[in-house]
C-alpha cells in the first residue's frame, strides 16, 4: 500500500523506471507525509477499490480527500484490490521490526535516550503512531482497531491465524504470551499445502527445459494444489471478509518496510545506517535492546514475492493444468503483456525454505491435497 | 514442454537423426577412437542436435480473461525498487520554513 502511495508520487509510466534519486525524494516525501494526508490515501484507495457502497460518491470520506495532499492522483476504480496480501505482512511482522519500532517510538516519545530527533524524525513519529499504533489523527486509521480489539498486533495476529493457521515465532514485546482470539475457522492445512505446491514448482522449474530426460513436472497436480489453496484461502474472505484488516495489515508493514529500505531520517538519527534492510533492523533493535528474527533478510527477500504469488493464485488465473505454467515460467524478452511469475516463486522457494529450515526441493511423499477439514475446529 | 504437436513432432526427428547418426558413427570408427583422442563424429552429432536447441520450452498464451486479471494484478502490484534509494545520497534541501525552525 504505501509502495502504491510512492508510485503515485513518481508519477512514471514505469516505476521500476525511476532513478535512485527520484526514488529517495520519492520515499522521503511519503515518509515525512502529514499523518493525515496518509490516513485520507489510505481511505481513498479503500473507496476506489470497494465498489457498490450506498450513496458512494457523496459521503464524507470523498469531501475529505479534497482537502489531501495527494488528491491529484488518478481516481479510476481499481478492477482489482490494489494492496498486497496478507502473507506479505506476515513475512514482514515475522522480522520482529513491528515490536522494534514500537520501542523506538516509546524512547522518541518518553524521553531523550535516543537522543533529539531531527524535525523528519519526529514527524515519522507522528506517522508511525497513527499508522502502526493507533494513534487519532484526527481519523483512527481504517477502523481495525477500537475498543472491542484494541490492539493492532492482536488485530493482526487473529488474521494470521485464520488465513494461514499461523502464529509469529514471537510472543509479546515483552516477552509475554500473545493475547488474540483463536478464531475456530482457520486455515490449519495452509503451510502443508503452500509447500507442497512450492516442492512441485521446484520440480517444474527443475524440468523446464528438460527435453529429452525423465521430467518429473505434474502441471495437473500443480493446478490441483494451487486451485486448493485458492478455496481455502478464499473461504477465510467471503463477502470481503478479513478485506479490512488485510489493508491495515499491508499498510502498517509497508510503512515499517519503507522505515528500514533506506537510510531514512529515522535510522540516520539511531545511527542504523546498513546496506540491507535486514541490517538496519538488526542496529535499530540494538539501540532499543530488542533483537531481530535471525532469519529476517530471508522474510524481507521474499516479501513482496509472496504477495504476488499469494494474489495469483488467489485470482484464480491458473484455472487449468494448461496454465500452471504461470507459476513457474520465467518471462522472456520477447513476452508482452502480463508476465509469468516465475522470478517471484524461485525468490519464494529459496527463502521459504531459508527462513523455515525446510528442504522444499526434495519431498519424501507428496501431501494429501483432498483436505478433508478446511477449518480447524476447537 | 514443446509448443504443439507439430514442434513435438520436430523434436522427435532432430533427436532420431542425431541418434541414427550416433549409431553410424560410433560404428564405423569403433576401431579407429582406439587411436584417436578427439573422434570427429561428436562434433557432427552435437550439431545434428543443434535443433533442439532452437526448440526454447514454449507455453502459449494466457486466455484473454486470465490476462486481463493478472495484468490487472501486476500493474496494482509493481513498485519502485527500493534498494536503489540506497545508490543516493540524501541531496534534499530543507524548505525555506524548515530553515527558519532549524535554524540551519
Amino acid at each position: 500500500m504505501i509502495h502504491h502511495l510512492i508510485k503515485q508520487v513518481l508519477n512514471l509510466p514505469d516505476a521500476s523506471a525511476a532513478s535512485p534519486q527520484q526514488i529517495w525524494d520519492a520515499s522521503l516525501d511519503v515518509m515525512t507525509a502529514d499523518p493525515l494526508d496518509l490516513v485520507l490515501y489510505m481511505e481513498r484507495v479503500w473507496d476506489l477499490s470497494t465498489h457498490g457502497e450506498p450513496r458512494d460518491y457523496a459521503s464524507a470520506r470523498d469531501k475529505l480527500w479534497e482537502m489531501s495532499r495527494f488528491k491529484d492522483m488518478p481516481s479510476t476504480l481499481y478492477p482489482i484490490d490494489p494492496w498486497d496480501h496478507l502473507s506479505y505482512a506476515y513475512v514482514l511482522e515475522s522480522t520482529r521490526i513491528v515490536q522494534i519500532l514500537r520501542r523506538v517510538v516509546r524512547a522518541y516519545r518518553s524521553g531523550e535516550s535516543l537522543g533529539i530527533p531531527s524535525i523528519e524524525t519526529q514527524r515519522w513519529v507522528d506517522a508511525t503512531e497513527t499508522i502502526m499504533f493507533g494513534a487519532a489523527n484526527p481519523l483512527s486509521a481504517w477502523l481495525s482497531t477500537s475498543v472491542v480489539r484494541p490492539d493492532p498486533e492482536s488485530v493482526r495476529r487473529n488474521a494470521y491465524w485464520r488465513m494461514f493457521g499461523l502464529d509469529l515465532s514471537f510472543g509479546t514485546e515483552d516477552e509475554g504470551a500473545p493475547a488474540y482470539e483463536k478464531a475456530a475457522a482457520a486455515n490449519t492445512g495452509f503451510t502443508a499445502l503452500f509447500e507442497e505446491l512450492l516442492f512441485e514448482l521446484w520440480q517444474a522449474i527443475s524440468n523446464e527445459r528438460n527435453l529429452v530426460g525423465v521430467n518429473k513436472s505434474d502441471n495437473d497436480r500443480i493446478f490441483r494444489i494451487a486451485e486448493q489453496l485458492k478455496y481455502v484461502l478464499m473461504s477465510r474472505r467471503q463477502k470481503g471478509m478479513l478485506r479490512r484488516e488485510e489493508l491495515a495489515a499491508v499498510t502498517a508493514l509497508g510503512w515499517a518496510e519503507l522505515t528500514v529500505a533506506f537510510d531514512s531520517p529515522v535510522v540516520q538519527d539511531l545511527v542504523a545506517q546498513g546496506s540491507s534492510a535486514a541490517e538496519r533492523l538488526r542496529l535499530m533493535g540494538e539501540r532499543v535492546g530488542m533483537p531481530p528474527h535471525s532469519k529476517s533478510a530471508a522474510f524481507f527477500s521474499m516479501a513482496s514475492e509472496i504477495s504476488t504469488l499469494m494474489r495469483t493464485i488467489e485470482a484464480g488465473i491458473v484455472s487449468n493444468a494448461d496454465l500452471a505454467w504461470v507459476l513457474y515460467a520465467l518471462p522472456s524478452s520477447t513476452t508482452t503483456g502480463p508476465k509469468p511469475i516465475g522470478v517471484e516463486t524461485r525468490r519464494v522457494i529459496t527463502e521459504w525454505a531459508a527462513a523455515t529450515g525446510k528442504n522444499l526441493k526434495d519431498a519424501s511423499k507428496p501431501t494429501d491435497i483432498r483436505m478433508p477439514r478446511l477449518a480447524a475446529v476447537k | 514442454m514443446p509448443k504443439s504437436t507439430e514442434e513435438q513432432i520436430d523434436m522427435e526427428r532432430a533427436f532420431a537423426g542425431a541418434f541414427a547418426l550416433f549409431l553410424e558413427r560410433a560404428n564405423a570408427s569403433a576401431a579407429a577412437s582406439l587411436t584417436s583422442s578427439a573422434p570427429t563424429w561428436v562434433g557432427e552429432m552435437l550439431d545434428a542436435l543443434a535443433p533442439l536447441k532452437a526448440l526454447s520450452p514454449g507455453h502459449g498464451e494466457l486466455p484473454d480473461q486470465e490476462a486481463r486479471k493478472l495484468a490487472d494484478l501486476q500493474d496494482a502490484l509493481s513498485r519502485a525498487d527500493l534498494s536503489k534509494a540506497l545508490d543516493s545520497e540524501p541531496r534534499r534541501s530543507l524548505s525555506k520554513s524548515e530553515q527558519r525552525r532549524t535554524g540551519r
